[in-house]
């Protein structure tokens, strides 16, 4: 009964959203009247889709969600939120419900330009922008996002820029316990050639873990020649959570990305990284701890479209309780794509029993000279690894801990922006205090 | 202060015994060395003195120091005291070497009730036995062990063991794998550690390593129990007629 209310009040959206539409650019209700097209005729995946086999959303389909607007946007609330978690200071953008809050925003430094609203939606060359990667068979949620996102966060870091501090994106639900929130934050952010840059984008929740709340995330990355981003991606709150991450790579371009998932009912990730450019490098890494009943899914696609690009990618989980955890890992070697370097591991740990990891790492190669590896394990801590700390005097429980929390760490190794990492090495810690029980058995 | 009597043990999980009956006496300021053929439970007998649960001891008793060793879990044996440079040191990825071995400085100051070691401390205590045993600075800044080569590996043992200045050390072919600068380190930093009350224990295949460390009493470890102990001059037999006069054709060094 539920699924129909929830498509039900995504049609009205659609629906409500038609003047917004007719006032856009024509390409652009364009662009919206063929995701929407593509997302009824996808329909809502399930387990028998090749895709999604391992994660069953019906439950996201299942709720309550609300339409209506907030009256006011509650900026003392997003920042004690902020300040609970740690995460004030620096250049902020506010998003709240999957619009631009400027009065909870701090201002761009030089270089670095951002836009949003009719700014963004008008802006010349946008057309050839948006939804380039994120559209597409296969992903119905993105198609989702492009019919009804209603405001597009644009950060663009202009040509040359090197930008040494990082950038805070927040996207803020307001979903409650009482007031349910299907939310489409829509993001692009561009960095042009040769411009240095670090942006940290957080989801989060302004109430607890069982507001009823789905968020649907769209990022576009564009990396420009040379261009050089360290990305980390967090989500922190409790409800659903739909996430796409396209990144489109020129030649020479490096790119990071470390996706951290400390939280959420069920999440799932569709991260695609493109090597389009001659000598471009990608990283995706990730760490998930999950526990009770979380399930969080990782979809991954690194393309080697071109030669000499050189790819990394580590992603680990650590599971406790029922919690889930799905990692789908494709490198694709696409033919002329000579010299190719590409590592992926994914690397699970569990911590209890009834924990169930579905790991899939695959290696799809048309060129002949390439390097590639790929593995993946699931498995307790190691015994010998244990006992060695040990026989050097550190107690059962205490070589435990610090071999469980080097697990995790391991992945922020690849953050190499000091606060950003400091920020993730403490919730990795609070996390790991709350298992304490679990990690010493 | 280490008096061994009557060990066996076998491997947990398996019902075969390894270790048939060893005794062994090890008094303050001794040097012990053990030889034997592969497989005849030299690190087997190094493990249990460690304290691993792969191995289960089925009879017999060990004392350390007047304590019932068997009764102590591994750090609680390591804090007392006993120091083992493994054959095979485990690769930690994540930890760096300074974090650990400061835990494990600080683990065994607590135990003692002494106060912890700073940061500073460390580090100017890290760097002297450093650059005595020839261990490059960024050593210490590396996941432990991870990536390090064989001769590295067991350097960052006797590094480790200097640092945490044992009573007994006892050392698992430490010697092997290494070239002869290292080898001369190694023994260097066993020779310091020499002297006093302390004890030390090597297990070693090659005749050489006693020319650098002389032991006070050499010992023949074949199939799980000492068959022979006699003075420095029993290595030199060994080295040149093998275990042949212990049933087993096989040289002495391998
Ligand atoms: N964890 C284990 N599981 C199964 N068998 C074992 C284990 N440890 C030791 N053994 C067996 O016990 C015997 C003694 O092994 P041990 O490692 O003690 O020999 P060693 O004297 O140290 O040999 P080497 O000179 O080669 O180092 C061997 O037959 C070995 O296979
Ligand atoms: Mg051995």
């Amino acid at each position: 009964m539920k699924q129909a209310t929830t498509i039900d009040l995504l049609e009205r959206r659609w629906d409500g959203a038609s003047a917004q539409r007719g006032a856009e650019a024509s390409w652009l209700c364009g662009l919206r009247e063929e995701a929407w097209a593509q997302f009824n005729q996808a329909g809502i995946p399930t387990t028998r889709h090749e895709n999604w086999r391992a994660t069953n959303i019906a439950p996201v389909f299942r709720r309550d969600y609300e339409t209506a607007a907030i009256d006011a946007l509650p900026c003392g609330r997003v920042h004690e939120e902020l300040a609970r978690l740690d995460l004030l200071g620096g250049t902020t953008v506010v998003f709240i419900d999957g619009r631009f809050a400027p009065e909870c925003s701090s201002s761009m430094p030089e270089g670095i330009e951002l836009l949003s609203g009719a700014n963004a939606l008008e802006a010349d060359g946008l057309d050839r922008k948006l939804g380039q990667t994120a559209l597409g068979i296969g992903f119905p949620f993105s198609a989702l996002n492009s019919a009804l996102f209603s405001d597009l966060l644009w950060l663009r870091v202009r040509s040359g820029v090197v930008a040494t501090e990082p950038v805070t994106i927040l996207h803020v639900t307001t979903a409650s316990a009482d007031l349910g929130r299907f939310s489409h934050p829509r993001t692009l952010l561009e960095i042009e050639s040769g411009a240095k840059a670090a942006i940290a984008e957080y989801y989060l929740s302004l109430h607890d873990d069982d507001a009823v709340e789905c968020t649907n995330a769209v990022t576009e990355v564009l990396l420009g020649r040379a261009a050089e981003l360290q990305h980390l991606r967090s989500v922190l709150s409790g409800g659903f959570h739909f996430g796409r991450l396209a990144v489109d790579q020129a030649a020479e371009s490096n790119y990071n990305n470390v996706s951290l998932t400390l939280s959420g009912k069920l999440v799932r990730n569709d991260l695609s990284c493109g090597l389009y450019g001659e000598g471009a490098h990608g990283e995706l890494n990730g760490l998930v701890m999950v526990r009770d009943d979380q399930l969080v899914d990782n979809h991954t696609w690194i393309e080697h479209a071109q030669p000499e690009c050189t790819s990394h990618e580590l992603y680990k989980a650590i599971l406790d309780d029922q919690a889930r955890v799905v990692f789908n890992g494709r490198i694709h070697v696409h033919p002329g794509a000579q010299k190719t370097d590409a590592v992926q591991a994914n690397r699970n740990l569990l911590l209890s029993g009834d924990a169930i990891v579905n790991t899939n790492p695959q290696l799809e190669i048309y060129a002949d000279d390439v390097k590639c590896t790929h593995g993946a394990t699931v498995g307790q801590l190691d015994e010998q690894a244990q006992f060695y700390l040990q026989a050097r005097g550190l107690s059962r429980d205490q070589a435990r801990a610090l071999l469980v929390s080097a697990f995790a760490k391991e992945v922020l190794d690849h953050l190499p922006i000091k606060r950003l990492s400091d920020w993730a090495s403490t919730k990795v810690d609070q996390w790991l205090a709350r298992s304490a029980s679990a990690i010493e058995r | 202060m280490l008096s061994i009597k009557n060990l066996h043990a076998k491997v947990a999980s398996e019902p075969r015994e390894i270790l048939h009956g060893i005794d062994l006496d090890i008094r303050p300021g001794e040097v012990h060395a053990i030889m034997g053929p592969n497989g005849s439970g030299k690190s087997t007998l190094v493990q249990v003195l460690a304290g691993n649960e792969v191995y289960e001891v089925t009879d017999g008793s060990v004392a350390f120091l007047g304590k019932d060793l068997l009764e102590l879990d591994p750090e609680d044996r390591a804090c007392e005291g006993i120091f083992v440079a493994f054959q095979y040191p485990v690769e930690i990825p994540g930890i760096s070497n300074a974090y650990f071995l400061r835990a494990a400085l600080n683990a065994k100051r607590a135990y003692h009730g002494e106060p912890e070691l700073d940061a500073m401390e460390f580090l100017t205590q890290a760097r002297a036995k450093m650059k005595e045993l020839g261990v490059t600075p960024e050593m210490l800044n590396r996941p432990v062990n991870v990536g390090f080569s064989g001769g590295e590996k067991k350097r960052n043992e006797v590094f480790q063991m200097s640092m945490l200045d044992p009573r007994l050390a006892i050392l698992d072919e430490t010697d092997s794998g290494l070239d002869i600068d290292a080898l001369k380190t190694v023994a260097e930093g066993v020779n310091a550690l020499r002297g006093g009350d302390r004890g030390i224990l090597v297990v070693t295949h090659y005749q050489r390593l006693l020319d650098y460390i002389v032991p006070d009493v050499v010992h023949v470890l074949v199939n799980g129990k000492i068959a022979r102990s006699g003075g420095k001059e029993l290595a030199l037999e060994l080295e040149e007629r093998g275990y042949v006069d212990y049933g087993i054709n096989q040289p002495a060094t391998v």
